[in-house]
Order: C-alpha cells, then sequence, then structure tokens
C-alpha cells in the first residue's frame, strides 16, 4: 500500500521556556506547505506558558501533538528523544527561535514524497558559495567541498531519513551529547554509508545566531574538537577542525576564550587547553602555541573585556553583533 | 494485628524494570516480583526497543501483578539512556529501577518495605553490604556510608542498588545524567547530589541486588570514565577515594590497560589518558606520565607486559 504522503514526514519542535519564540514559529509554520505534515511539539518542562501557547495552535494544524516531559531533559536528550519517537519516513526536528523561507517548501515537499534521497539540506551550507538546487551523493558533494558536520549539527539543517538515525546513531548521540553534538555519530553514520543528498534551490531555515550559550566558549570549543575526533577520515576531520578555527574566525576569539576560561573554570583549565592541543593536528598545534602568552600569563578579565570592547569599536562591529560575555557554571 | 503483606497496597513505590531482548531475565524478574513483597507496587516494564516481544512476556504475569504496566520507547536508546528515560516516568514517591541484566532476590525484604512506608530516608541501598563495607546499623547518613570505605561511590552507581526518593532525582541530576552516559555512570550527579545533601541512608541487611549477569567491562575507557566522573566531586579528599578506589578495588591496574592496549596512535586514547591523568592524585599521576612516556616510544608489547608485571608487584 503507499504511504500517503502525510505520513511521509514527522516535523518535531522542540522547545524549552521561550514561549513568545515557540508562537513565532508555529505561526511561520501554520502559514507553510509543511502545516499538513504532522507536528509534534516536545515541550521540555518548560515553567513559563509554552503549554498554553501551545494549546492555542492546536486546531491550525491538522495531526498535532504536544509532548510535555514531567521534567526538563536537557535541549540534547530532547533532540534524541524526538527520533526516538518519530515513526515516519522522514524527520525534521527544529528548534523554536529560528525563522523560515517557505520559497523551497514545495521543491523540499516534492523531494520528500519522492523518497529517492537519505538527507535534504534546508539549513545554511558550509562554505555558502556552493550551488544548490542540486542533488548528489556525499562524497561528491565533500569532494565538492561541503563540509557537512559544521552545516548540518545545527539541528533544523536537514531533514533525514528515519531509519538511517538508528540504534547505533542514538547511543552515540547520548555519548556525544556531553560535548552538545548529538547529531554527530548520524552525520559520520552519513558520511561512512555515502548517503544521498538534496540541496534544495535556497535555505529553509535561517539560523538565529543570537543565542546565549550557557556553556563558556573555551568549553564549547573543546566540545566541538572533542567530536571532531570521531570522524574517521583524517583530512576531513582537520578541514572541519579549520573550518571552525579559522574560516568561521574563532582563532581570533581563541585568546579572549582562554581567558575567560581562566576566570571562569579554574579546574578545567589546563585540561581543556591539553585537550585542545591534543586533538589539533600539527600546523594547528603550531598557530595554538602563538596563544602561549595569554594561556600562561593570568590577564585580568575586566581589563581583557574592555580591550575587546575596544577593538570591537574600531572594527566596526555594531553593538548588537557582539557576543555577550556571561561568567556561568560550565555544568549550569 | 498483623498485615498481611502480600495484599497490601504500596502506593509509595513504583519500580521500573527496563529489558531489552531479554525475555527470559524479564520472566524470572516477573515472576520472582509476583511471589514478593513488591507484587502490588505499581510497576512498569520499559521495553528499549526489543526485537523479541517483552509485551508478550508481561501479559503472562498481568494476573498475578496488578500494578504492572508496559510502555515501550520508539528505539533502542541504550541501557543507561533507558534507565534515565524510566526515572522520567516515575510519579510515585519512592522509585527504583531494575535493569534486567541483574540477578535479585525480594524474599527479604521485608525491612526495606517499612523503610519505604516510614518515609525517613533519601535513598535505601539494597546492594550487597560488603560492596559498601559498611557493618553499622541500617540508618546512617550518606557522609558518615560514604567514608566509612572506599568502594561506596562506585557501588552506590550500580542502578538497581538504589531505592531513591523520587524528588531527589531532580532535573539537576537528570540533565547531568544525560551527558554522563557518555562515562557510564549515568547516576553520578544523583549520587553527588546525596552526598552533598548528606542524604539520610538505609542500607538492607539482605541483598536484593545480588551481581550483574554481564559484569561492566574494566578498561581502560571505563577507567577514564570514572576518573572523569569523579571530577565532578567537589569534595577534593573524596574525589580522590572515589578515584582510588576504583582504580585499585575494581582490580583494574590503569597502567596495565593502557600499555596493554597497544593503540597508542589512537587520539581518544591520549585524551582518555588526559583525563587520566588530570583526575589522578600527584604521585600517580607522575608514574602514569612516566608510563606514557615510555609508551611514547613504541616499546615492544612483551616488554610492555614485563613493565606491568613489575608495576604490579611493586
Amino acid at each position: 500500500m503507499p504511504t500517503m504522503p502525510e505520513n511521509m514526514l514527522d516535523i518535531f519542535l522542540i522547545t524549552y521556556n521561550r514561549s513568545a519564540y515557540l508562537e513565532t514559529t508555529l505561526q511561520q509554520l501554520k502559514d507553510s506547505p509543511f502545516s499538513r505534515f504532522r507536528l509534534t511539539i516536545l515541550d521540555n518542562s518548560s515553567t513559563d506558558d509554552t503549554p498554553q501557547v501551545a494549546e492555542r495552535f492546536r486546531n491550525c494544524f491538522p495531526d498535532y501533538r504536544v509532548i510535555r516531559h514531567s521534567i526538563n531533559i536537557g535541549g540534547d536528550a530532547n533532540y534524541l528523544r524526538a527520533v526516538e519517537l518519530s515513526g515516519s519516513i522522514y524527520t525534521w526536528i527544529i528548534c523554536d527561535d529560528d525563522t523560515y523561507d517557505w520559497s523551497a517548501a514545495c521543491e523540499v515537499i516534492e523531494v520528500v514524497e519522492r523518497k529517492e534521497h537519505d538527507l535534504i539540506v534546508v539549513g545554511p551550507l558550509q562554505p555558502p558559495f556552493m550551488s544548490r538546487g542540486r542533488s548528489g551523493t556525499m562524497s561528491e558533494l565533500v569532494g565538492a567541498g561541503f563540509l557537512p558536520h559544521f552545516a548540518l549539527s545545527f539541528f533544523p539543517a536537514c531533514i533525514f531519513r528515519t531509519a538511517l538515525f538508528d540504534y547505533d546513531c542514538i547511543v552515540k548521540g547520548f555519548r556525544l551529547s556531553a560535548e552538545r553534538y548529538p547529531n554527530f555519530a548520524f552525520i559520520n553514520k552519513m558520511l561512512q554509508k555515502n548517503a544521498i543528498v538534496y540541496l534544495p534551490s535556497s535555505e529553509v531555515v535561517v539560523r538565529n545566531d543570537v543565542n546565549e550559550s550557557v556553556l563558556s566558549p573555551l568549553s564549547w570549543y573543546n566540545g566541538w574538537l572533542n567530536c571532531c575526533l570521531t570522524i574517521p577520515e583524517r583530512r576531513l576531520r582537520f578541514a572541519t577542525i579549520e573550518q571552525a578555527t579559522s574560516k568561521r574566525g574563532f582563532f581570533k576569539c581563541l585568546g579572549f576564550w582562554i581567558i575567560l576560561e581562566r576566570h571562569i573554570n579554574k579546574e578545567q583549565f589546563w585540561r581543556e587547553i591539553f585537550n585542545i592541543f591534543f586533538v589539533m593536528n600539527g600546523y594547528q598545534r603550531m598557530r595554538f602555541l602563538l596563544l602561549t602568552p595569554v594561556i600562561i600569563i593570568p590577564l585580568p578579565l575586566r581589563l581583557m573585556i574592555a580591550f575587546r570592547s575596544l577593538i570591537y569599536r574600531i572594527l566596526g562591529v555594531p553593538d548588537c553583533k557582539v557576543p555577550p560575555v556571561r561568567v556561568v557554571d560550565r555544568d549550569a | 494485628m498483623k498485615t498481611d503483606n502480600r495484599s497490601r497496597s504500596l502506593t509509595s513505590l513504583e519500580i521500573v524494570v527496563v529489558t531489552s531482548d531479554r525475555p527470559s531475565s524479564l520472566d524470572t524478574i516477573l515472576l520472582q516480583l509476583a511471589e514478593s513483597v513488591f507484587r502490588n507496587a505499581k510497576i512498569t516494564v520499559c521495553d528499549n526497543g526489543s526485537a523479541t516481544s517483552a509485551e508478550a512476556v508481561c501479559l503472562q504475569h498481568a494476573a498475578s501483578l496488578p500494578g504492572l504496566t508496559f510502555m515501550r520507547y520508539g528505539k533502542h536508546i541504550g541501557v543507561e539512556a533507558a534507565c534515565l528515560h524510566a526515572v522520567e516516568s516515575i510519579t510515585a514517591p519512592y522509585g527504583w529501577v531494575l535493569p534486567d541484566f541483574f540477578e535479585y532476590d525480594f524474599t527479604s525484604a521485608q525491612e526495606v518495605i517499612e523503610a519505604i512506608e516510614s518515609g525517613s530516608y533519601s535513598v535505601l541501598h539494597v546492594g550487597s553490604r560488603a560492596a559498601i563495607g559498611w557493618n553499622g546499623d541500617v540508618s546512617c547518613d550518606m557522609s558518615e556510608c560514604i567514608r566509612s570505605n572506599s568502594g561506596t561511590y562506585y557501588a552506590f552507581t550500580v542502578w538497581p542498588s538504589l531505592i531513591f526518593r523520587s524528588s531527589y532525582f531532580d532535573e539537576e541530576c537528570l540533565v547531568r545524567g544525560y551527558r554522563l552516559v557518555n562515562n557510564m555512570f549515568s547516576n553520578f550527579a544523583f549520587v553527588n547530589a546525596l552526598v552533598e545533601n548528606n542524604a539520610k541512608v538505609f542500607i538492607s541487611r539482605c541483598p536484593i541486588v545480588l551481581q550483574e549477569k554481564e559484569a561492566r567491562v574494566a578498561d581502560f575507557y571505563s577507567c577514564a570514565a570514572w576518573v572523569n566522573c569523579c571530577q565532578s566531586i567537589k569534595d577534593r579528599a573524596l574525589r580522590q577515594i572515589a578515584i582510588d578506589a576504583y582504580i585499585t578495588g575494581d582490580g583494574v591496574s590503569v597502567i596495565s590497560c593502557f600499555l596493554l592496549d597497544g593503540d597508542e596512535r589512537s587520539k581518544k586514547l591520549w585524551v582518555a589518558l588526559l583525563d587520566i591523568v588530570w583526575g589522578l592524585p600527584s604521585p600517580k599521576r607522575w608514574h602514569i606520565l612516566l608510563v606514557s612516556l615510555l609508551m611514547l616510544l613504541r616499546l615492544p608489547m612483551a616488554l610492555r607486559k614485563a613493565v606491568v608485571r613489575y608495576a604490579d608487584n611493586a
């Protein structure tokens, strides 16, 4: 019996305590061609008015359910719970705070209904200049310069064939959730399997980069590097590290992150520095060693924050684009 | 008047049996529960994506276990995550997670029932007293218990050994727990919370949890995982006790594991080594650094084994 198109795709929206963002996201989904597919809200036991907001949209979607966890299980576990609950051929897990451009929505739905592809990349591409509106195997795309880990680790960036996110990917996903990238194992599997990927003519999800991370930046970077260790192919591993470190400008921030880390995470400071050093390749290590003065000499944090603000001002970066500095507990 | 425990309902406790493709073990556990003082408790069987029919096994016991319910996770999510998932579903004041790969004896559990019903304990230890080296009274507090024997911390991370007050297993323990799935001791954050709050503990005289059918593999990575978990213990002295207990008490020599692993080109191995070195007290740290240096020299395996024998004897 042929599968009904509406049962082809399960959309999960994971949310926690951001009812205003959730409302905007649901409003966008309601008016989109995706509204006919099953939508599940996975509320991570929010304490704000998320349940009321979710309830208001009940009649706006033909197949709509709200699952509220009895207790907050964390964002990464919530992502993996969505994978666990999905029963359709394809799954799309979206967050509550991104914006959407539906120009390519009908094209994406057609691809879903054809069931020929393993992955449909609906998020921004890395590198951004890659041509869109085509399909290919993962190895072809990687050969053309596509770096899948950075692009696909953004949860809503891909619609995937549910069966491929199997036990192994889920278990490894839980293991990698300590490093905050629970879908890394799945991306690795897509590479090993040489998955068939479709790149629609334009991106559907526009990433919201204004989030404050609860992790200190160096811990987050360290987590990213640890996840990169799981990439089996050596060249791709270092290209992925390099992409974050150099191409995305993280190296420019590393000095400041190191100073910040020394102040907020004293116990783990040296461990993280050594870990970063270990994971890098020879060239990256040499460059990292340039930061030795800030690693060794304890510099006053307030002075460095003022210095950083001055640099941003000289570079003409508007205040709203300057990443906030928040002193946080690593395990918060 | 003597109360008949076989007919008394046990509303304070919820038991969750986590099962995955072990129908005969599940059958044995349910049979044992049906003949025990726990028969009237709410019992949920969580099927962790079994290919075999766990539901059929449950149906066979439905008549003898009135509070039995069945739920199935969408996919197999691994045992550590499954245990945490089980904790989420507990609504009774006390919860107990029983993975199906342990052997149990529920026959002498009357004192445990009484302790639960008294409501005065945060946690009840129902594993072996020898594992925690405790010879004292049934009632103590966590600091007393944890300092009495170096193996206590490790023994408390064995999931079925603890019947816990569900309110204690809060959001923080759960979120941190999911992050610790990586480190194989997903209830470590909970044990930390018990220690930090100096929780009141009941230590059963007769163990209910007998032994693990498939013992945890004590290898280099599990050693690194344990040391990694121990880094979250705030009390420095306690942290070192917990680390030492695993490295010596479990019969695992870090050095031998490392030397015999043989894959010195693996970056994962070196990162794990870094975790171990970081967590160890200073003398051991230098010892291991020295051994690592020897390893970097790519010693032949026979020579490494000789070094291990020497280190063990020393």
